[in-house]
């Protein structure tokens, strides 16, 4: 055709005009536009579901690279690395990628219908009336099921496309909350523009790991009192790690071990997740409530007492070092009842923790420190927990709280001595009391002798 | 048998990271079980597409 149409052109241009069969506009001898049209989108089916594939093998491999396991190392390296892993995938939206396959493929699976239906109206109808019945049948049908989970979270029939609808029409109601996540941070790093609260006076906000936030200005000047290097970063895989088997196992030696573990670590202030509330219901449930003030279940006193400290040991540290927001501990205030008891003689370690979680969250009466008597190792951490404590409120200009000045007299008075961890942590407080400054690295050492 | 000898883990982070092992090996094997059939679901899915769109080029 091309050429017969060069010629009609070459002709006319010589002067020579065609006439008779030689002037006959050439005719179209190529496929039906129709057919074009067709073959378009069924090209374009085979190119989705294709690109499909081409992501299905990436993702195999992706795979392949998180379940690799690292052969060198401990144990608590490979979990740290097993963790970060984790915590890639989810940042990163695996899932959500993965979920695309399942898009790519239903609009693949359009598309053909489609095509079909196009192809087959211009060759039977009866048959193409058929297909397209069936078509517009499951395309209906898909358009419901995307409704009603759009409409209604609980709708089991959840797909890929509904959760999108569904964050584009309630953007605050998702898990992630992104709208309230970026109002967070503007106000967080904005304050002047909207008269928010910004962050304390003489914080830092180091986002580096090499320099602590949080200091309070009359310490910062100080000389070193222990020249010991902190892993922060290992503290905060530890607690990912935490937080991530606390929501998903309930198995009791699992919790109790996460419960004894929780006071090995460090929660600073660039730890972003803590299990709070989590840690306050699980020490709650070991509680009977029947008789209107709460005792612990005598068989759940060991994981009443791993939790107690735990708890006491998280909320000291995000007050103190965390940096925590006031708004972090007002769900807590607000369900806590008064948990010291006379009930628990001879159990001081007990006692004593519950004690001065009821003063951390002021619903305290005063607390009788007379007749306790610890365990060593309880003594030891005690002190180092309260010394936090006034480390804290002494930094807000507010007078030693009676709870830890009536634990260093107690010490004191003991007969046999106190571990002389406990008696370090006593002169400490006693000096922050004087004046001696103090910084957050000389807190987290344990054994301050 | 680590429930049977707790005393062999005097450290609790030790402890913790046994635990957390166990149960992180058990959630990945399913993790990856469910990403696995999914994408063996597509490449099944993508097989018979390729064969009819290219046999009705022909």
């Amino acid at each position: 055709m091309d050429h017969d149409l060069l010629k009609i052109v070459a002709s006319v241009l010589l002067g020579n005009v065609p006439t008779g069969a030689d002037a006959a506009f050439p005719k179209w001898d190529g496929p039906d536009p129709t057919v074009v049209h067709v073959q378009a989108i069924l090209y374009s089916s085979l190119a989705t579901s294709l690109l499909s594939a081409f992501i299905a093998m990436l993702g195999k491999q992706w795979l392949n690279r998180y379940t690799w396991v690292d052969m060198r190392g401990s144990v608590i390296d490979r979990s740290r690395n097993r963790q970060r892993k984790m915590n890639g995938m989810v940042t990163w939206r695996f899932h959500l990628v993965m979920e695309c396959l399942s898009i790519m493929r239903q609009a693949a699976l359009l598309l053909f219908s489609y095509a079909l239906s196009h192809h087959l109206f211009f060759i039977n109808k009866a048959v193409a009336t058929v297909v397209m019945g069936f078509a517009a049948f499951g395309l209906l049908l898909y358009a419901l099921i995307v409704l009603a989970a759009t409409l209604s979270y609980d709708c089991p029939f959840q797909t890929p496309l509904s959760r999108i609808l569904r964050f584009l029409i309630y953007p605050d109601s998702g898990p992630d909350n992104y709208p309230r996540r970026l109002r967070t941070w503007f106000w967080r790093n904005f304050p002047q523009m909207g008269g928010q609260q910004g962050p304390k006076p003489g914080d830092t906000g180091g986002d580096d790991g090499s320099v602590f936030p949080g200091h309070f200005e009359v310490s910062i000047a100080t000389d070193p009192l222990f020249n010991r290097r902190h892993d922060w970063g290992g503290h905060v895989l530890d607690s990912i790690c935490i937080v991530w088997l606390f929501e998903m196992s309930m198995d009791t030696d699992v919790i109790m071990r996460i419960l004894r573990f929780i006071p090995e670590v460090v929660w600073h202030a660039d730890i972003r997740t803590t299990p709070l509330e989590r840690l306050y219901d699980t020490l709650f449930e070991c509680f009977d409530h029947s008789s209107g003030h709460p005792v612990v279940i005598p068989k759940l006193r060991n994981k009443a007492y791993l939790g107690a400290k735990a708890l006491l040991h998280l909320t000291i540290q995000r007050k103190c070092i965390g940096n925590e927001n006031g708004d972090a501990f007002v769900p807590i205030s607000n369900k806590h009842k008064r948990m010291y008891s006379k009930h628990y003689d001879g159990d001081s370690d007990l006692t004593s923790t519950l004690g001065i979680i009821d003063c951390v969250f002021n619903k305290s009466e005063p607390m009788c420190w007379k007749g306790l008597s610890f365990t060593p190792t309880h003594h030891a951490w005690m002190g180092h927990v309260l010394l936090y404590r006034a480390w804290d409120v002494l930094g807000q200009d507010k007078p030693l709280p009676d709870d830890v000045r009536e634990f260093i007299l107690h010490s004191f008075q003991l007969e046999p001595p106190p571990p002389a961890t406990v008696v370090a942590d006593c002169l400490i407080v006693i000096g922050l009391v004087l004046g001696i400054s103090l910084q957050e690295d000389h807190l987290s050492v344990v054994d301050k002798r | 048998m680590l429930k049977g000898l707790p005393s062999h883990f005097p450290n609790p982070r030790a402890e913790f990271f046994d635990t957390y092992k166990r149960e992180a090996d058990e959630y990945d094997r399913d993790l990856t079980k469910k990403y696995d059939d999914e994408l063996n679901t597509t490449l099944i899915f993508v097989r018979p597409f390729q064969l009819y769109t290219w046999s009705s080029q022909c």
